[in-house]
């Protein structure tokens, strides 16, 4: 809004400055013309008096120009064909019979030329315009007059006319500020509508719609095209996540049904230790087949519901999830080691937290079939509050670690995982406004990191 | 035991009639709602096994309608396994749900189950005490104790735990246990339900407690 007054005041300053100048020189020229003409009226009075240089026919001219100078006019000076002052207007006439020959206005005018100008009087102490005209008898120069005028007496006419104009530039401006204000009112506010759905639509919702009734023309056409494209998007949104669950729900059909005939078969057939095996095989692949599906059906439910953040007792939850491990982790041959900080708080989508670390700590338990050290850490780092699971493994390569996070990724090691943990994690995070990595650990080894908004 | 399946899917049809079949149980299919309801109030059944995505009409609608006149057990099969689906199937009058994929142990324990329950009569209130041999569990109160002794637990340790002593010796699978005690979101790894399993084995001082069921899940029984 600030800007905008500002702009149009620079449109006024621009407009309105070079008017004033130009109205200063007009008032200048229209003010010399009027001397001009009013010198040339006197001069054809004073024509007969010059001529006899009778001192009665000078009363009259006198008179005249008496009137002439109450009536508002200029200071008038009327000299005869040798320059010497005959008549003035002065209230004193003590400048009578002195000669003004020498001075170039009255030179020129003398000489037949009709001289205007400026120049600075040091009697009176001011700037005067004068206008000095020859009094011709027929091709004679019988005298000159002069008319003198103060020079402010223009720049008070100009500052006159300026405070008009600047009267009527601030009205304008004022006008111009109001239908600024309320135009901008309706444009900021179609914008302001639009700002909002924009943003609901960036966080998930494309449900949101902007209003189509606000604001300029210009504004309700974005508007609608704007629906219209959160709408199209929205659709492909939901019609690619119907798909998804749809295929996820389809693929457990035919599960059940390799499920069922495989049990059938098993027990219907006398197995070997090795054939055995082989079905075991199998059914382990149907398990992971299985659980893919459920995968990738959370990961569906993950990205796309908007669910709100909750305060979490972190240092309990980790504390919790470490002793459930505990077992599970010797069994395996792992001792599992732990340093939580206490009473720390975070902001966290519900159970995000506990999903994180299970997947860290099922991840941290399949990098070797040997057993050894993994480490949880909870710590406050700055307002964030940091979660690590360290192993001793193999670790990751900087590549390997780039992509860990994509889904249905599963490295090298050859862990039999369906590659959706860390992509869940992932997305947990990023509803959380938490974020994960994965760093190299020394010597060996991966940390696995996540580092959640403190509640403190 | 006399089954009556409603299926309209051939190929799962038949691994389920052939499954049943192989422990010589009698199964009668039929593909339709409307053939289901006109088998229904005309035989004498154990067992109904229904399918929620009949051509004619929705599952839901059959059960709630053989409930009307009925009071066989019916088990609902079906491929969407959220908690409002299965709460919607046992409220219109399912006695259970089974989400796909299934094995055979696991169907041939859910059909046990239901009979047992049906049969042993369903006005008795509903336990809160549950006891598995030297275990008792009391779920009101959210205490565990074994032989006597009490067991510290932690909450999903608990309710793990109660999970499968409401059914003693069957074979509960992983899926359904994740999400029966866990939130149905929860995607953290199924790793996490072993962990506890570990972790109540060690409680239970004698890892026999609960079995791992190949392919399955786990069962929970006095040891031997």
């Amino acid at each position: 809004m600030a800007s905008f007054l500002g702009i149009v005041l620079i449109a006024l300053g621009v407009s309105t400055v070079p008017f004033a100048l130009f109205l200063q020189s007009v008032e200048r020229d229209r003010l010399q013309t009027s001397l001009e003409r009013d010198a040339f009226v006197l001069a054809g009075r004073a024509e007969e008096a010059l001529e006899s240089l009778d001192a009665d026919e000078l009363v009259p001219v006198r008179d005249l120009a008496s009137t002439y100078r109450d009536a508002g006019g200029a200071r008038v000076v009327i000299v005869d064909t040798s320059g010497v002052v005959v008549v003035t207007n002065d209230t004193e006439e003590d400048r009578v019979g002195i000669s003004y020959a020498s001075r170039p206005e009255f030179e020129a005018a003398l000489s037949g030329v009709i001289s205007t100008g400026e120049r600075y009087s040091e009697t009176l102490s001011m700037t005067l315009v004068y206008v000095a005209v020859p009094v011709f008898s027929g091709p004679n120069v019988l005298g000159a007059v002069r008319l003198t005028f103060d020079k402010t007496v223009i720049d008070v006419e100009v500052n006159r006319q300026l405070v008009g104009i600047g009267l009527v530039a601030l009205i304008t401006l004022a006008l111009g500020a109001l239908v600024a204000i309320i135009l901008s009112g309706t444009l900021v506010r179609g914008i302001r509508e639009l700002d909002t759905a924009a943003q609901a639509v960036a966080r998930g919702d494309f449900s949101s719609r902007a209003k189509e009734d606000v604001g300029p023309p210009e504004i309700r056409a974005l508007s609608r095209a704007f629906n219209q494209m959160s709408g199209r998007v929205g659709s492909l949104v939901d019609e690619q996540k119907r798909f998804a669950s749809d295929a996820s729900h389809q693929l457990r059909t035919p599960i059940t049904v390799l499920m069922l005939r495989l049990e059938g078969l098993r027990d219907s057939l006398k197995l070997t230790e090795k054939s055995a095996e082989r079905f075991d095989a199998i059914e382990h692949e149907l398990a992971r087949l299985t659980r893919l599906i459920d995968g990738l059906l959370a990961l569906g439910r993950a990205g796309a519901e908007a669910v709100s953040l909750e305060t979490i007792d972190a240092s309990a939850v980790s504390k919790e999830r470490v002793e459930s491990w505990c077992s599970l982790a010797e069994e395996a041959g792992f001792t599992l080691q732990s340093y939580i900080e206490d009473d720390l708080v975070v902001r966290a989508v519900p159970t995000a937290l506990e999903q994180i670390l299970d997947v860290y700590l099922d991840n941290a338990l399949n990098v070797s079939s040997l057993g050894g050290e993994i480490e949880v850490r909870l710590g406050r780092v700055g307002d964030r509050v940091e979660l690590s699971v360290s192993d001793e493994g193999p670790g990751m390569s900087d590549a390997e670690r780039g992509r860990a996070f994509d889904r249905f990724w599963r490295g090298s090691s050859g862990y039999e995982g369906t590659g959706l943990g860390l992509a869940v994690v992932l997305h947990l995070a990023e509803a959380s406004g938490a974020s994960v990595s994965l760093h190299r650990r020394e010597p060996e080894g991966l940390t696995a990191q996540a580092s959640f908004v403190s509640a403190d | 035991m006399k089954v009556l399946l409603i299926e309209d899917d051939a190929a799962i049809a038949g691994a389920i009639v052939d499954s049943l079949e192989a422990v010589s149980w009698d199964v009668v299919r039929e593909e339709t709602g409307q053939a289901g309801l006109a088998r229904i109030s005309a035989g004498d059944w154990d067992v109904i096994l229904l399918d929620l995505g009949l051509p004619d009409m929705d599952g839901i609608e059959v059960a709630r309608r053989a409930r009307e006149t009925q009071t066989i057990p019916i088990i609902v099969i079906s491929a969407r396994g959220e908690e409002s689906d299965r709460v919607l199937a046992l409220e219109l009058g399912a006695d259970d749900y089974l989400v796909k994929p299934f094995g055979m142990r696991e169907l041939l324990a859910r059909i046990r189950a239901v009979h047992r329950r049906s049969h042993q009569g369903s006005d008795i209130p509903e336990q809160t005490v549950v006891t598995v041999g030297d275990l008792r569990i009391d779920a009101r109160e959210r205490r565990a104790s074994l032989g006597g002794g009490e067991l510290i637990l932690t909450p999903k340790e608990f309710d793990v735990l109660h999970y499968l002593a409401s059914e003693p010796e069957a074979a509960h699978r992983r899926e359904t246990i994740l999400a029966d005690v866990w939130d149905m979101n929860w995607y953290g790894s199924t790793k996490t339900l072993d962990a506890h399993v570990a972790a109540l084995r060690k409680k239970l001082g004698n890892p026999a407690w609960i079995e791992s069921v190949r392919g399955v899940g786990f069962r929970l029984h006095q040891p031997q």
